[in-house]
């Protein structure tokens, strides 16, 4: 019997969706936050995919992501404790932000900042991927988060002295920008990460409109210009360079917006973990996220952005169900060890019975109508004039 | 074809003033074999140039020398009378040069529409971001896109298939989408490897005429590899014969048929 894919597509979000709304432990905005950090990252993770590249790097863009928003609300902008102000030395002046909350035009800056130095890396792994495919180029970014999250644990300074205490003025000189082991506040602060919103449902104020735009951003890309330059590279990269496709160009340009979603899901995420660390940067992370994308589909946008949404709420359900009081033990530990093998089993079953991913490229194109039909020559065929031309 | 020209469109037999394409002494080995062989000859603008000769021949491979996807050993290769030699087949395509495949390379998950619609590629300078804010320039490069892409495939015959998936495609109409992909980059000379093979007679006739109706309306040159002896002979004014990676024969199509060489290479004479 064949189940029709849209049907089991829905059954299968909506049968998410429902358990992860049920899962006690968060709230519904720690829940909604959660899952617009996994859309980008399902983002990030089907940008290389579109022009057949095989990446596993995003964690290391999600990881600089989230050490921007550290280094920026941590080392550099200040609280002024009589006041409870916030201010930001630039050079010989400084700027003050009157509001006793962390200013929200800092998380802009953090979102800017670390998409730039995102950017950078990206272009660099993706520069170094060029001259790789398939299996190979996945080993080579795995590297790359490797040697990113190796670099930021040992970035300690002098010997480290063990506990710091938070009222020496030279503490910050014990660890390096990146806070060594403890990360980012780590010792620094008693305190967690400053926070820019007074309820958790603001941050979704920053995150929502971050995610759209995302979506946006991707949804016109692929249709344009960009995105079938892309489609035709995946698809035969020889062809597309005789059709003048450059396909150097383009498999960078992937790698450079590939790093700046996962660094804007990392600078979200940062401020509501309230600390960030090396231990960001997972090998299970990068592989949720090409499950993610993969589990939506990666034939268009919606996929990955549903299929992150997906693989996330599954982690965050397990492990907050890990934590309800009263469990055996045993059943806890499995909970908390289980999400890896029920990813497994997820990817396992789609790539059988959905090979395609949840959302079907036809889908999309119902509910955003492609302009291919416009300008389509009416009822006088143009290959009667072409004909009575070439006669005479 | 939707295209029919009639026989009296003449044999042009090019402006044999400009040289469009030329080799000079080609030569491309793969390890011991020579696949190409001290291979010398040009190309006129506005010409049907047909390069003949069995399998094995080298005809692909000096395809494949003038746009790029493969290096000379020795010898050089000349487009409008630069040399050609280290350019990457997308710098090729940006001198306009089209080619087909032999065995057929198209984008084969996109539709046939979006086939013909990337590979107006070049003929179109959208950003990213101005494709992503739909800035009005975009808008307008958009709608002449989308306009040129249906006359292309409404020249080609292949309108009612816009939305299919190109592998879905039967083989004939795959060749003619490689033709109609190959035109929309609006180049000046088009290079067609077997665009025949696949078709049946009646599709190879209006092949034929098809072939010179681009060529005048699109004012380009075209060089041709093709086995349907009638169809080289009928459509090529200039036809140059391979064998074994050699140059045996060049001329009109009458002389060439007379040559005791080609006669030979073709039948297999003992010598």
């Amino acid at each position: 019997m064949r189940v029709p894919r849209s049907l089991l597509s829905s059954v299968l979000l909506l049968a998410l969706l429902v358990g992860f709304s049920v899962v006690p432990g968060l709230s519904p905005a720690v829940k909604v936050y959660m899952l617009t950090a996994g859309a980008l990252c399902g983002l990030s993770a089907y940008l290389p995919l579109m022009a057949g590249q095989l990446s596993l790097a995003s964690p290391a863009f999600y990881l600089i992501g989230g050490y921007a928003t550290g280094m920026v609300s941590v080392l550099w902008v200040k609280e002024d404790f009589d006041t409870g102000y916030w201010k930001v030395p630039l050079g010989f002046t400084k700027i003050t932000f009157t509001s006793e909350l962390y200013p929200w035009q800092m998380v802009v800056v953090e979102l800017i900042l670390g998409a730039i130095v995102a950017a950078a890396f990206g272009f660099i792994v993706g520069t170094i991927a060029l001259r790789l495919q398939g299996i190979y180029l996945a080993l080579v970014t795995i590297g790359a988060v490797e040697i990113l999250r190796i670099l930021v644990l040992q970035d300690q300074i002098g010997p480290f002295k063990g506990p710091l205490d938070p009222g020496d003025p030279d503490r910050i000189r014990h660890l390096g920008p990146f806070g060594g082991a403890t990360g980012l506040p780590g010792q620094l602060r008693t305190a967690g990460m400053p926070q820019p919103v007074d309820f958790e449902w603001q941050y979704l104020l920053i995150a929502i409109p971050l995610v759209i735009l995302c979506a946006f951003f991707v949804f016109r890309l692929e249709r344009g210009r960009t995105g079938r330059a892309l489609a035709a590279i995946r698809e035969d990269e020889l062809a597309a360079s005789a059709m003048g496709i450059r396909p150097k160009y383009y498999k960078v340009l992937a790698f450079v917006l590939s790093a700046v979603f996962a660094s804007f899901a990392g600078t979200i995420y940062a401020h509501a973990q309230n600390a960030w660390s090396y231990r960001q940067a997972t090998f299970v992370l990068a592989t949720a996220m090409l499950a993610g994308a993969v589990v939506g589909g990666t034939r268009t946008f919606l996929g990955p952005i549903i299929g992150g949404m997906l693989i996330t709420g599954l982690f965050e359900a397990l492990r907050s169900l890990a934590g309800v009081d009263g469990l055996p033990g045993g059943l806890r530990d499995v909970l908390l060890n289980v999400s890896p093998f029920v990813q497994g089993l997820i990817m396992t079953v789609v790539c059988v019975f959905l090979s395609k991913g949840l959302i079907s490229p036809g889908l999309v194109d119902r509910l955003f109508p492609r302009d291919t039909t416009l300008f389509r020559p009416g009822a006088t065929p143009r290959s009667a004039d072409a004909a009575s031309e070439a006669g005479r | 074809m939707s295209a029919t020209a009639s026989p009296t469109t003449g044999s042009n037999t090019g402006d044999p003033g400009v040289v469009v394409l030329e080799a000079r002494n080609a030569t491309r080995r793969f390890g011991g074999l020579v696949a190409v062989n001290n291979v010398s000859f040009s190309v006129s603008r506005g010409q049907i140039f047909g390069l003949i000769g069995p399998n094995g021949a080298g005809k692909t491979t000096l395809f494949n020398l003038f746009t790029g996807m493969q290096s000379a050993s020795e010898g050089v290769l000349l487009h409008e009378g630069e040399e050609i030699n280290t350019l990457r087949p997308f710098e090729i395509a940006e001198r306009g040069v089209a080619r087909t495949f032999q065995n057929i390379r198209l984008f084969g998950n996109m539709t046939v529409f979006d086939n013909v619609r990337t590979a107006k590629h070049l003929s179109t300078s959208a950003s990213l971001l101005s494709d992503v804010l739909g800035l009005p320039s975009a808008r307008r490069e958009r709608r002449e896109t989308l306009e040129q892409s249906w006359e292309l495939l409404e020249l080609t015959g292949l309108t009612h298939r816009a939305h299919d998936d190109a592998k879905s495609l039967p083989y004939g109409e795959q060749r003619r989408l490689e033709i109609a992909r190959a035109l929309a980059l609006e180049p000046k000379v088009l290079l067609l490897d077997e665009p025949a093979a696949g078709m049946n007679p009646s599709e190879k006739n209006d092949l034929t005429a098809f072939i010179r109706f681009v060529r005048d309306r699109f004012g380009l040159t075209v060089m041709l590899i093709e086995h349907n002896v009638k169809l080289v002979m009928s459509v090529c004014e200039q036809i140059a014969v391979l064998n074994f990676g050699q140059l045996i024969a060049m001329g009109a199509p009458a002389e060439v048929q007379r040559d005791p060489a080609v006669i030979e290479a073709y039948l297999g004479g003992e010598g």
